[in-house]
C-alpha cells in the first residue's frame, strides 16, 4: 500500500517539482532504503510491487520497472550491510549507483521491445540528472525509512 | 556470491516473463482493470497537488498588494475571498475565450475538455493521465490538443481515465510542415522534453521562427494543429536533409486541461 500511494504521489505531487527535466525516484527510493535495512529477499518483494505500481501508471511496457527495481534491491540488499556500519555513506554512495542500474536495466528493458533509446542523451539526460536527484532526496527519505523500520532486523545478509 | 547470482538470474526471468506475457490481451485486460482502480485515487490526489503551481503565482503578486495595502484594509474580507475566487475565475475565463477562438479557427473539430490528474511517473517516458476515458467516448488514437498546441496522442483508455502519449516522448512522430514554406517534414520528440524536425528538403530556406503544423499525412493527426517553433536550423549540403530543432508550442510543465478531439481518429483505425 505504501509503495502504491508513493506511486501515486510520485505521479501528481512530485511532478510539480521538476529538477533538470527529471522528479524524483520515490518508490526507487524507498525499495532501496528497505532492502538496505531487510536485506535482498524482502527488496525484491518491494521491487516487484513498486515495479507493478509504476508500471500501472506508465505508458512504458509493463514489467520494465520490475526488472530495473529488482535489479536495485538486489544491489542495495548485498552492499547495504557492508556500508550500513557508516550510515552517512549509505545514501550518498549506494543510491546514485542504485539509480542508474535501475534506469539502465529499466531502458534496456524498454529498447528490447522495440521502443527507441537514444542512448547517449538517454544517459546524459535521464539517467545522470535522475541519479543525483535521487541521492540528494535520499537523505531525507532514508531516515524517514529507518524510523518506519521498527520490527527486529533479519539475519544479516552474509557476503 | 552465487546465491546473488541466483537472485538476480530470477529477476532476470521473471522480468523477462511478466515482459512477455504484457503483451497477452488477458494480462493487458487485467492491468486495465487495475489502472482504473487507480484513476480515482489519482484524481483525488492531483487536486491538492495542482495547488503548488497557484502558490507559487500568489507569492509573486504580494509585492503588488503591498502598494495596495491601506484601501485594501476596509474591504479585507471581501478581497480575501475574492483573492481565492479571481484567477480561478481568470483562468477559466481565459481558457473558455481560447476554446472559443479554437473553435472558431478550427469549426470542424468536437472535442471533450479533460482535466489533467498525473504524468508518467518514470523519467524514461513522457505522458500524461487526465481524467476522461471511454464513457466519455475517448478511445485509442485520438488526438489530445490545447488552443496553444499539439499535446500528443490517447495511447490507452480505461472507463474513466486515459493516458496520453506526449509529442515529445521519443517514440512520437508527427508528420509536419513547415507553415510558411510548406516544406514537410517530420517531428520526433526527443530527450530533454525537445522537439527535433527531420526530413526537410534541401534547398528549402527555414530559418528560427518558422511555425510548424501538422501537415494530415498518414491520418495520425488532423491537418493544422500547431506542434511548435524552429529555434535553430542543422543544414549541410552533404546531406540528404535538413534538421531542425523545434521549441514545443505547448509548456507541458504548465499544461492542467487538455482537448482530446473526438471526431477524428487515424486512418488506420476506421
Amino acid at each position: 500500500m505504501v509503495l502504491l500511494l508513493a506511486a501515486i504521489i510520485q505521479s501528481t505531487v512530485l511532478a510539480h517539482l521538476v529538477v533538470a527535466g527529471v522528479k524524483v525516484d520515490l518508490v526507487l527510493l524507498l525499495i532501496v532504503a528497505w532492502s538496505v535495512r531487510r536485506g535482498v529477499e524482502e527488496g525484491i518483494v518491494w521491487a516487484l510491487i513498486g515495479g507493478v505500481a509504476i508500471d500501472l501508471l506508465s505508458v512504458g511496457p509493463f514489467g520494465a520497472s520490475v526488472i530495473g527495481f529488482g535489479f536495485a534491491a538486489v544491489l542495495a540488499g548485498s552492499l547495504g550491510p557492508v556500508l550500513k556500519q557508516v550510515s552517512v555513506l549509505l545514501p550518498l554512495v549506494l543510491t546514485p549507483l542504485t539509480s542508474v542500474v535501475a534506469s539502465l536495466v529499466a531502458a534496456l528493458a524498454m529498447a528490447a521491445l522495440g521502443w527507441p533509446v537514444p542512448w547517449p542523451a538517454t544517459v546524459a539526460l535521464v539517467v545522470l540528472p535522475s541519479a543525483a536527484l535521487d541521492t540528494l532526496s535520499m537523505v531525507v527519505v532514508y531516515p524517514l525509512v529507518s524510523l518506519a523500520d521498527r520490527r527486529p532486523h533479519a539475519p544479516d545478509w552474509s557476503v | 556470491m552465487l546465491t546473488r547470482l541466483v537472485y538476480l538470474v530470477v529477476i532476470l526471468v521473471a522480468g523477462a516473463l511478466i515482459l512477455a506475457l504484457s503483451r497477452l490481451p488477458q494480462v493487458q485486460f487485467i492491468e486495465t482493470i487495475a489502472f482504473e482502480v487507480l484513476g480515482p485515487v489519482e484524481v483525488g490526489v492531483s487536486i491538492p497537488a495542482g495547488r503548488l503551481d497557484q502558490i507559487g503565482q500568489t507569492i509573486e503578486g504580494i509585492g503588488q498588494l503591498r502598494a495596495e495595502n491601506a484601501r485594501l484594509r476596509a474591504e479585507v474580507d471581501r478581497l480575501s475571498q475574492e483573492a481565492v475566487l479571481l484567477p480561478e475565475l481568470q483562468r477559466e475565463n481565459a481558457e473558455l475565450r481560447a476554446e472559443l477562438q479554437f473553435q472558431q479557427t478550427d469549426p470542424q473539430f468536437k472535442w471533450i475538455t479533460a482535466r489533467v490528474i498525473g504524468v508518467d511517473p518514470s523519467n524514461l517516458v513522457h505522458s500524461i493521465i487526465v481524467d476522461h476515458g471511454s464513457r466519455s467516448g475517448i478511445v485509442v488514437g485520438m488526438t489530445v490538443t490545447t488552443p496553444g498546441g499539439l499535446v500528443g496522442q490517447v495511447v490507452q483508455v480505461t472507463p474513466n481515465t486515459a493516458k496520453v502519449l506526449l509529442v515529445t516522448d521519443v517514440s512520437s512522430s508527427v508528420a509536419s510542415l513547415i507553415q510558411s514554406n510548406r516544406a514537410k517534414g517530420v517531428v520526433n520528440g526527443s530527450r530533454g522534453g525537445q522537439l527535433t524536425m527531420t526530413y526537410i528538403p534541401q534547398g528549402v530556406k527555414v530559418q528560427a521562427g518558422d511555425r510548424v503544423v501538422t501537415s494530415g499525412l498518414g491520418g495520425v493527426y488532423p491537418k493544422g494543429l500547431w506542434v511548435g517553433t524552429i529555434t535553430e536550423v542543422h543544414q549541410n549540403d552533404v546531406e540528404l536533409y535538413q534538421e531542425a530543432k523545434v521549441q514545443p508550442a505547448v509548456d507541458f510543465g504548465r499544461i492542467e486541461d487538455v482537448l482530446v478531439i473526438v471526431n477524428h481518429l487515424p486512418t488506420s483505425l476506421h
